[in-house]
């Protein structure tokens, strides 16, 4: 009869295994460093700590390769059994030594932040294991860990738990932390890209100024570069903001943004390149953060809920209760003048971004179908330019109004629509037509490119 | 239980160890050569375990070689009985070099 074993007995068989397929693979040519993960009681694996060792092998990988950039190991395994995961790095003998092996695998238990939950071993080439003797840390208190479990100091499920939340902790930060970097860097490209797409009407481009004396293309990579950094702080606050009236984020949310226009200005020798774009990337970045976070992934719909949320009211309190004594903004005059229809970006943020998510992103989805990275900077502009013209269609653009009147915004919508008519069925001349009345006649339509600038951030994200 | 051939259990990984045994000639008496990464704190200790589960088996001629890298009671004695066993040939896989 077959006998079945418990849990303890197949532990105990896994790990003998797991010594003879470690002597198997020095294969009398390599040095191995065996990366596992001292986690006491059962059982030894889960997803949390299959993510956690993948981290750490990642970590020591860098590690290693940053302190010894003239050889690297030859193999590397990952490998899972009843004792847990365990990664197999074997390096070859005539290249170095296991004592250089062993004080690099030191180093790292000491600097690495869960050091004392990683346990790196070291196999001579014979399969001998490398010991320095020193004694490791207890996880609880700082008395030797050995002493610790053989004397039974401290309750072994509570280990196990405290081991397994810390874990958890630190992969959340690693992970909210990398969300941040690289949401970060799709708002910089988006702002990037929309102003180096040329030609737009008066827009600045690569090589024009459109319908602008006081600014150039350099003056919006200067302020692009300037004003990021603050949006890492932006993916902070959304991170740890844990009311539930969103709303309350706003004004912490504008207090960075406030910090991210005296940057604009500092670095344009105060002229206005991205007031309308920081208001919309602020938002937006605090939204995807938030979105990413409580769906897991990033959903359009979620993220129009959200920012139309955080934004709740915002019409109201700005724009309808200002009177003639205040100062007022641009997108605020332009209310007083002609109502909700010149609502600017505060109204495309309270209504949830309606020109980004209904128009201008399904429009641009028919038109790419692969991530960013995939099209050159010709298949971008032909892709980009007719989703602005969309946009130029639909959008109520204030900085139009504020600098013209209501009916040349009437006339560019119109404008907008046939260029993009003729775009569609391959001609060109409509938008050449469109971009010189823009830049002859003085028309920037700079809301629609911030729009632009969102619509392009939001498809990076989709496509993440 | 009678010891027959060289045999060994355990490993080198952390919180186990790792006991080979060796049958000797009648009389010879037991030989335990003892490496553990907790010597001086638990040295003694391992020792008499070691002892008193020989006691248990009733052998009294033996070479154990064990090299301890910080596991618990319960392991060490799970060790050494399989270690006997497959020596004495009564399990299967004797797991010598």
């Amino acid at each position: 009869m077959q006998q079945v074993k418990t849990e303890i007995e197949r532990l105990l068989e896994a790990r003998e295994m797991r010594m003879q397929q470690k002597l198997a693979l020095t294969e009398g040519r390599f040095h191995m460093v065996s990366l596992q993960l001292n986690i006491p009681g059962l059982p030894k694996t889960s997803e949390i700590v299959k993510e956690f060792i993948l981290h750490v092998d990642s970590c020591f990988q860098k590690f290693y390769t940053s302190r010894c950039c003239v050889h690297s190991w030859e193999k590397h395994f990952p490998f899972c059994d009843e004792a847990g995961d365990w990664i197999a790095y074997l390096f070859d003998h005539e290249l170095t030594t296991a004592s250089f092996l062993k004080e690099t695998t030191e180093a790292f238990e000491e600097t690495f932040v869960l050091g004392r939950i990683v346990d790196l071993d070291v196999l001579d080439i014979e399969g001998i294991p490398i010991s320095s003797g020193k004694a490791k840390s207890c996880f609880i208190c700082n008395e030797p860990a050995e002493s610790c479990r053989k004397n039974k100091r401290h309750d072994l499920m509570m280990v196990r738990e405290r081991m397994l939340s810390d874990m958890k902790s630190y992969l959340d930060k690693e992970n909210s932390d990398a969300l941040i970097k690289k949401v970060t860097g799709y708002i910089t490209y988006a702002l990037l890209q929309e102003v180096a797409l040329s030609p737009k009407p008066g827009l600045v481009c690569r090589n024009h100024n459109g319908a602008h004396t006081d600014m150039d293309f350099v003056s919006f990579l200067q302020s692009t570069a300037m004003i990021s950094p603050y949006l890492q702080d932006i993916g902070n606050l959304a991170i740890s903001f844990n009311d539930k009236d969103i709303s309350k984020a706003l004004p912490q949310i504008r207090e960075i943004g406030l910090q991210m226009e005296k940057a604009m200005l500092l670095a344009t020798q105060n002229i206005n390149t991205h007031k309308g774009a920081i208001f919309l990337m602020a938002i937006s970045m605090f939204s995807i953060i938030r979105v990413v976070r409580h769906e897991g992934t990033f959903e359009v719909e979620a993220f129009s809920n959200t920012i139309s949320e955080l934004t709740k009211g915002i019409v109201e309190r700005e724009l309808i209760t200002t009177n003639t004594h205040m100062k007022l903004s641009h997108g605020q005059m332009c209310f007083l003048d002609y109502g909700p229809e010149a609502a600017g970006a505060r109204g495309e943020a309270q209504n949830g971004m309606p020109t980004v998510v209904k128009h201008a992103l399904p429009f641009l989805n028919g038109l790419l179908k692969e991530n960013l990275t995939k099209y050159n900077d010709r298949e971008l502009s032909d892709a980009l330019i007719p989703v602005l013209l969309k946009i130029m269609s639909v959008n109520s653009d204030t900085n139009v109004i504020f600098r013209k009147d209501i009916n040349t915004l009437a006339e560019l919508k119109e404008r907008s629509q046939k260029a993009l008519d003729h775009w569609q069925k391959g001609e060109k001349d409509e938008y050449n037509k469109l971009v010189s009345w823009c830049n002859n006649k003085g028309i920037s339509p700079g809301g629609s490119a911030d729009l632009l600038a969102v619509t392009i951030l939001l498809y990076q994200c989709k496509y993440d | 239980m009678v010891l027959k051939v060289k045999a060994q259990a355990g490993s080198f990984e952390s919180s186990d160890i790792l006991i080979m045994v060796e049958p000797v000639a009648k009389g010879t008496g037991r030989t335990i050569e003892l490496k553990s990464i907790v010597m001086q704190q638990f040295g003694d200790d391992v020792l008499q375990q070691i002892n008193r589960d020989l006691d248990h088996y009733n052998i009294d001629d033996i070479r154990i070689i064990v090299n301890d890298k910080g596991a618990l009671p319960p392991t060490i004695s799970a060790r050494l009985e399989t270690a006997l066993k497959r020596s004495a040939q009564v399990q299967a896989g004797t797991l010598t070099k």
